[in-house]
């Protein structure tokens, strides 16, 4: 089995995918409006929800990027995992109830519905839809690009297809991504997200179980080797310093509540009530995956300072040579095939919230209605933003990183006020929204473009939800209180 | 003094704290520095920290201080969502005392630590050093805790029965009669 290892892992992915484009084909059937594309019919149950949620959450990032800050900086960046149950009751408790009442209150099937409804403001509508176009748009693309750098790896070293070109990858992989996203809309999007939630989950456990057993004496050997090389590295704040990971435990703590491809996902279930079993599950199968991230990172670590292995030229390749190196082939080919889907049930939320973005929110808030026959134009749109987003991630060179960058910071910034605070505090204006969104997008874009640096390695995303935050209710507070519909005030009440 | 008042109070807080941290002789030095190890110092695939200056008991009380800040503003977010009619209801005691308890093992978190920086402690716990151990199984898991009450008191406060019917009434009410949609 050994020697088929490469083999078997290009097999994991290949029926991995195949299953998308099955769930594609299936889904394809059940939608059947641009309320089914958008919100699934608001049909969902307590798995497909919570999967969908959680597996949103953690992107290629969490199976590649996340073991590699490890490796490289210790256990400074558990602290973007450990903020994560915080992160969801925040989300649970602002936004679980009432963005979900007000989603069927009003028919909304986007975020700027929800948006348009509370501030009965087309601008607001219009800041928050090119806030999350501009977040799409980088994100997306360093999702594609991931997904394309993985399978050439695979492709390359599997010897099935020698040569083949970053192209080429990012052409197939899209390919699937999109056939499933265009013909089932977020229906196959929230299916799929139960897959490879599944397989995330499963393959995590494994790998961190892996990592245990691959040292005699566990977590503690792991611990105490990398100790002896770097106290700081294996202590609370890693190499990055305790400011700097306290404002990554804010940022990624409360900025979870204003990220579109997520909390939209609170407001496609069928039953309100089953919110309090959402809660617990989503936030299960984000503690079993995020062991992947400590696990990897961690044994890496420990093994290159104990000179067992050697040390790593890029860090983000520290989980695919820890599976290749100590993982049960089979388990490789699980893992490889769960990254994949880390990547493509994040790229799909995305693809879907641009799509409407771009066809519902800006059209509905410039002339007040929605465009004709909005299914087809979704389906349309979606392989146009697909196809924009592969050029950028093929040609725009370090611009793909700064967005991709920018997206997780830009959005909590533009959305944990204007949406979560706002829907549940009345005093909230339509001012001091915009407000947020512009402060948002701008320190975001300033400081990561010009590489501008905060004390103590504080995170510039975090800065920004600080200021984004202040500016919101200092405003608010300092206005008249805006008049709101009498049924959204009740919603408010409840 | 209203909730909303004492979110605004942490935000402006933790940007008073970021204010000072400018001023301070070290903020911008780096804590860490390609490892020696390291093939690519150019890439620094791999950091070692610089050793003592996180230490600093000046950047250790500037961090708590922000922890504790930015702990009230979790515990005010979360109180915004749960709070009804401007009620905050039985999720106050609950809520608030979970959150007393993420400031408690913040605080044994950075003595412990200042112990560890200090070379007085190497003791472990669970694997890891005693103020890692704190974070992983203090922080990472305590939220666990919040989650079973939610659960339990779904019903009894943060979606009653009556607010489910009172909402479909307020769903099948025809166009404008509740001021509706705009």
């Amino acid at each position: 089995m050994e020697a088929n290892r490469d083999g078997i892992i290009f097999w994991s992915v290949i029926i991995y995918l195949l299953i998308c484009v099955v769930v594609g084909i299936w889904a394809l059937r059940r939608t059947k409006s641009s309320h089914d594309f958008f919100m699934a019919g608001r049909d969902l149950g307590i798995m497909l929800t919570a999967f969908a949620i959680f597996s949103s959450t953690l992107s290629g990032f969490g199976f590649v990027g996340g073991p590699g800050l490890v490796y490289k900086m210790g256990m400074s960046s558990v602290w973007m995992v450990v903020c994560a149950g915080f992160g969801y009751i925040i989300s649970f408790a602002l936004l679980g109830k009432r963005i979900r009442l007000f989603a069927e209150l009003r028919e909304c099937i986007s975020l700027p519905d929800v948006v348009v409804a509370r501030y009965k403001s087309p601008s607001v509508a219009i800041s928050v839809s090119v806030a999350i176009i501009l977040g799409v748009l980088g994100y997306l693309a360093s999702q594609i690009k991931a997904m394309a750098v993985v399978m050439q790896d695979i492709l390359d070293k599997d010897g099935f297809f020698p040569d083949i070109s970053l192209e080429m990858c990012v052409l197939v992989s899209c390919a699937v991504l999109v056939f499933y996203t265009v013909s089932g809309g977020i229906i196959a999007s929230v299916y799929t997200d139960l897959i490879q939630g599944v397989v995330m989950v499963i393959a995590a456990i494994l790998v961190f179980a892996t990592v245990v057993m691959s040292f005699s004496d566990g977590m503690t050997e792991i611990s105490t080797t990398i100790m002896q090389d770097d106290a700081e590295a294996i202590g609370p704040w890693g190499t990055l310093g305790m400011i700097g990971c306290l404002s990554w435990f804010f940022l990624f703590g409360l900025g979870g509540s204003g990220q579109p491809h997520v909390i939209t996902k609170s407001m496609m279930n069928k039953n309100i009530r089953d919110a309090r079993f959402i809660l617990p599950v989503s936030t299960m199968g984000y503690f079993l995956a995020a062991l992947l991230w400590i696990g990897i990172g961690l044994a890496v670590r420990a093994l290159v300072v104990g000179g067992t292995l050697d040390p790593l030229a890029n860090a983000d390749a520290a989980a695919p040579i820890f599976l290749q190196k100590y993982a049960h082939p089979l388990l490789a080919g699980v893992v490889f095939a769960g990254l994949f889907a880390a990547i493509m049930s994040t790229a799909d939320g995305f693809l879907n919230i641009g799509t409407a973005a771009v066809i519902h929110d800006i059209p509905k808030a410039l002339k007040g209605k929605a465009i004709g026959n909005e299914l087809f134009w979704a389906r349309t749109v979606t392989v146009i933003i697909a196809v924009v987003s592969s050029l950028f991630a093929l040609y725009s060179g370090d611009l793909v990183a700064l967005l991709g960058a920018f997206g997780w910071g830009t959005f909590a910034a533009a959305l944990v006020p204007v949406v979560a605070i706002g829907i549940n505090w009345k005093r909230a204006t339509p001012l001091a929204a915009n407000v947020a969104v512009i402060s948002s997008l701008a320190i975001n874009f300033i400081f990561k473009a010009f590489k501008i640096g905060l004390p103590y390695n504080i995170d510039a995303g975090a800065f920004a939800l600080v200021v984004s935050m202040s500016l919101f209710i200092g405003i608010s507070l300092a206005s008249d209180p805006p008049a709101l519909d009498p049924d959204v005030e009740r919603v408010m009440d409840m | 003094m209203k909730l909303i008042h004492i979110l605004f109070g942490f935000l402006i807080g933790i940007l008073v704290l970021i204010g000072i941290a400018f001023f301070m002789p070290d903020a911008f030095s780096l804590n860490h520095s390609a490892h020696p190890l390291d093939p690519n110092p150019e890439a620094a695939p791999l950091f070692k920290s610089t050793g003592g200056l996180q230490g600093k008991s000046s950047t250790v009380w500037l961090g708590y201080l922000m922890a504790l800040m930015i702990t009230g503003i979790m515990a005010c977010c979360i109180l915004l969502g749960v709070k009804r009619k401007d009620q905050i209801g039985p999720y106050l005691p609950w809520i608030s005392g979970a959150f007393v308890m993420v400031a408690l093992v913040f605080s044994a978190l950075t003595y412990s630590y200042s112990l560890y920086t200090n070379g007085q402690s190497e003791a472990f716990f669970g694997g890891y050093p005693v103020p890692t151990a704190w974070m992983i199984y203090g922080i990472w898991f305590l939220p666990l805790g919040v989650i079973a009450i939610f659960i339990v008191t779904f019903d009894q406060w943060f979606l009653k029965p009556e607010d489910l019917a009172a909402f479909r009434q307020l769903v099948q009410a025809p166009a404008g009669e509740e001021g509706g949609t705009s």
